[in-house]
């Protein structure tokens, strides 16, 4: 089951997108593949303060308002530049991986912001573990919802957290018109059920 | 928009550091700092408006020669979800600190993102070190890792106010750091 099979419907354009990058991150030599750089020219993800005109299509609220403090600060971010494949199906085809919401060159540090349900939390927290376990030299910070509850909290702005935060603060997705096919929503079906297979030592 | 409190100390759920330890703590942290300086003059440097009562305190705890500074920086926390632009100097250093030793007295450390705006832009003015001391600090809380030479207490991650912390320009001037009632901050959310 690939992230976005397991997340179901309503994960939104993230989960979505991220199982297509992944799906180019293939590993057919059965090596631990690089770091995906992602390639979304239509989307700059790129931000160097003052930020650009073009902002990034954020998937939540809080992402967003993340963003505006890091410009606030001048602290350089690019949202979700790097994918790490964490699970590799039995071919070598990665089906399943994280990419961390923002990460600072300066600090040489990805933030990943989970302000969602407990249940989601745990499961990232799961994923996170694997993460570190793959690439122990990761500098990785997740943020939780208290964390960002504590930030609007310091800044003057707890009242935006309840808009900002949960599943009310999630982007909500494009609208398509007409069926729903996998196309539409950037996906690529591969034939046969996805195995779940412990990657080979790096 | 905080309404005013009506009874500071009724608004205090727990007195985390009262004021003979910060007290205590502060002469522990003025004697390492004049041992540790005994060689240059020392320049402190004060970020308003949270560190004004630790700043008042620690140079009077130092014993060698020192001259002091103040600055001030904007915080985030514009209205709604629109942009706040980009943190401004609101008050810059009234004498040049090039060649001087430098000591950034600071109230509490938590994100690190001031401190870090902060260190990129005094690093700009030439100082022989830069140095830092904090009465607080939540490393619970931290995104940027600082390097921080003096520290007084650390504390646990609840939201503090007393000594100089406020919430809502308030409770700065409440002789202990305490945690503030969840429901003072909630209510009016």
């Amino acid at each position: 089951m690939t992230q976005a099979s397991a997340a179901g419907p309503g994960a939104g354009r993230r989960s979505r997108r991220a199982a297509a990058r992944t799906r180019q991150a293939g590993r057919p030599d059965g090596a631990l593949p690089p770091v995906v750089e992602q390639e979304v020219p239509e989307e700059p993800s790129r931000a160097i303060y003052p930020s650009p005109v073009a902002r990034p299509s954020f998937a939540h609220a809080s992402e967003a308002e993340m963003a505006r403090i890091l410009d606030f600060y001048q602290v350089r971010w690019e949202y979700e530049p790097h994918v790490f494949p964490v699970v590799w199906n039995l071919e070598g085809a990665v089906v399943e991986s994280f990419a961390p919401d923002f990460w600072l060159p300066d600090l040489d540090l990805y933030l990943e912001m989970t302000t969602l349900r407990q249940k989601l939390v745990r499961k990232k927290n799961r994923k996170l573990r694997r993460v570190l376990e793959l690439y122990p030299d990761l500098r990785v910070k997740l943020f939780y919802a208290r964390d960002f509850r504590a930030l609007m909290l310091k800044f003057g702005k707890l009242g935006l957290v309840a808009e900002l935060s949960g599943t009310s603060g999630q982007v909500v997705p494009v609208r398509v018109d007409g069926p729903v096919t996998a196309s539409t929503i950037g996906l690529t079906i591969e034939p046969g059920p996805p195995t779940f297979e412990e990657p080979p030592e790096p | 928009m905080i309404t005013k409190p009506i009874d500071l100390r009724a608004d205090i759920g727990e007195v985390l550091l009262d004021e003979v330890a910060i007290q205590a703590k502060i002469l522990e942290l003025g004697a390492q700092i004049s041992a540790d300086h005994t060689d240059r003059p020392l320049t402190l440097v004060s970020v308003l408006k949270g560190s004004l009562p630790f700043m008042a305190d620690l140079m009077r705890a130092i014993s060698v020669p020192l001259r002091i500074d103040l600055m001030e920086v904007s915080s985030y926390g514009g209205t709604g979800t629109e942009s706040s632009g980009l943190v401004r100097i609101l008050k810059d250093l009234s004498a040049s600190i090039e060649g001087e030793d430098v000591l950034i007295v600071e109230d509490i450390i938590d994100t690190g993102l001031t401190l870090n705006y902060l260190l990129r832009y005094l690093r700009g003015k030439n100082p022989r070190s830069l140095e830092i001391c904090t009465l607080l600090d939540k490393p619970a809380r931290r995104l940027v890792d600082i390097p921080v030479n003096y520290i007084g207490f650390t504390i646990p991650d609840q939201f503090v106010v007393g000594y100089g912390l406020d919430y809502g320009e308030y409770y700065r001037n409440l002789r202990f750091v305490g945690v503030l009632r969840p429901e003072v901050y909630t209510d009016q959310a």
